[in-house]
């Protein structure tokens, strides 16, 4: 007994040796290759990364792909960028189907093709990768690559706002202001376009603006309004800096003030 | 395959390769730093001068040391956003699809166009060491506020480009790249054919669709999926 757990021990340990050097090395490999390209030493970066991605690591697949897109260390190509991000994301790799996505919805490198873009935005999304969630939700919102369903795209939409991203925020609180995807329900749609707004999305603070001085699931507050009117304007959205006047010429000179002392804080 | 594909990859491998001249660029031009911001139209020699100064910020923001590549290419996205008249090139290249757009939709392309294009830009950042741009001859338009400013980028290998800048003087009396011509074609004409190509085919929507597809990419990480 004691002499066949030795024999196993002795048997497993070589390997588990080479096994922690071989991922060692690679792990070395890809930060040479990294710190080669932060230097913009793209040759070197890309020496680095080939070996590793021909071997299947698909995060070094993914960056050479990046690599042939920009034409950092190679020519150009953005066909030879798909073939690499196509690898990677066989592989799984979420990054690397979001961006054959985006090239399968621009037609970059390949004959564009919304739904493939859908299947891929979809494999990305179900890992719980915000960027693709979003746009798999306007690919549902839109119709493309996909039968229009607003309920499909509530629910894309939902999942990236719920981590933070912004124009899925925006893009809730519409659907709760109009109705669309979801029940109307004006509180949640200020519950979303504050989150938005609060993050500095331009869109999101006008939207957050309209309802304060309509006074739409939130109380009225002219102050208020003339705040996010204000931040949105000072972002050079058109559509808030008429509003912003509109509101000017409406409130007293004390409630301006006021708003005024909201923003120097 | 979208039309648009094809001159891309033509054009603005090279039209990006002129940005980034900006690099390597040690231009040798004996005139003055700085165009003169207060004037109303510009004076011989300040258009040359503006893109030798050009130049001249680009490589410090190049040679900066201590900065991630993210951090350089992004202080470089801010020296073409100076530089360039970003809002009079997207609207050119809309052509007259920009009369039909509405105030939003404007708005709405005018900041992607501009992500587009400086992303485009900036992705060269770093990997042109030993380039050099030359301006060669800097010439007046009739129309009085624009200049020409004919310039070669000399490589180590491989033989010069060509670039012309068109450089106009703005209203606020600074002056801004508003064009530049690769090997005699016009990037700002060549923009406006491709995107009104796509137009054409898939509404402006379409277009929009397509810009922000290309600026929506993930860069290169360390991320494990």
């Amino acid at each position: 007994m004691k002499r066949r757990r030795v024999a196993l021990i002795s048997f497993v340990i070589p390997f588990l040796i080479l096994f922690l050097t071989l991922s060692g090395t690679a792990h070395a490999d890809f930060q040479t290759g990294w710190t080669a390209y932060q230097e913009g030493n793209f040759t070197r970066a890309l020496s680095a990364w080939r070996p590793m991605a021909e071997a299947g690591d698909a995060r070094s697949q993914f960056n050479i792909g990046n690599m042939y897109d920009r034409g950092r260390g190679v020519a150009a190509d953005r066909g030879l960028a798909i073939t690499w991000w196509r690898k990677a994301a066989d592989r799984g790799y979420a990054r690397a189907q979001y961006n054959l996505a985006n090239s399968l919805i621009a037609g970059d490198g390949v004959t564009r093709d919304y739904g493939a873009a859908v299947k891929w935005l979809t494999l990305a999304s179900q890992q719980g990768f915000a960027r693709s969630q979003y746009k798999l939700g306007k690919m549902y919102s839109n119709g493309l690559g996909v039968p229009r369903d607003q309920s499909m795209a509530f629910h894309w939409f939902e999942k990236a706002a719920d981590q933070g991203m912004v124009r899925a925020q925006y893009n809730l609180g519409k659907m709760y202001r109009d109705g669309i995807g979801a029940e109307m329900d004006i509180k949640k749609a200020v519950k979303w376009y504050r989150e938005a707004a609060l993050q500095g999305y331009a869109k999101s603070q006008s939207s957050l603006s309209i309802r304060y001085a309509n006074g739409e699931g939130v109380a009225r507050d002219m102050v208020e309004a003339l705040v996010w009117a204000t931040r949105a304007a000072d972002q050079g959205l058109e559509r808030a800096k008429k509003y912003r006047l509109k509101l000017i010429g409406k409130m007293k000179p004390a409630q301006i003030a006021a708003a005024e002392k909201r923003l120097a804080r | 395959m979208l039309q648009i594909k094809h001159m891309d990859i033509q054009v603005f491998r090279r039209f990006f390769a002129i940005a980034l001249l900006c690099a390597g660029l040690g231009v040798g031009l004996g005139v003055g730093l700085a165009a003169n911001s207060h004037a109303a139209f510009a004076k011989p020699g300040d258009a040359s001068a503006f893109i030798a100064d050009l130049g001249k910020q680009a490589v410090s923001v190049l040679q900066s040391t201590g900065k991630d590549l993210e951090a350089r290419e992004s202080a470089f996205r801010q020296l073409l956003t100076d530089k360039f008249d970003l809002k009079l090139i997207g609207r050119f290249s809309l052509g007259r699809y920009w009369r039909t757009a509405s105030a939003a939709q404007r708005n709405d392309y005018l900041g992607l166009f501009s992500e587009y294009v400086l992303q485009a830009y900036a992705s060269r950042l770093g990997g042109y060491a030993g380039e050099k741009l030359v301006v060669v001859l800097e010439t007046p338009l009739s129309n009085k506020k624009d200049f020409y400013v004919k310039s070669e980028i000399r490589r180590p290998s491989g033989p010069p480009i060509k670039a012309t800048w068109r450089v106009r003087t703005a209203k606020d009396g600074g002056m801004r790249i508003i064009d530049i011509m690769v090997e005699g074609i016009s990037m700002a004409v060549t923009q406006r054919d491709q995107f009104a190509a796509v137009v054409r085919r898939d509404g402006f929507n379409g277009l929009m669709a397509v810009l922000r597809a290309r600026t929506d990419k993930m860069p290169v990480t360390t991320a494990a999926k």
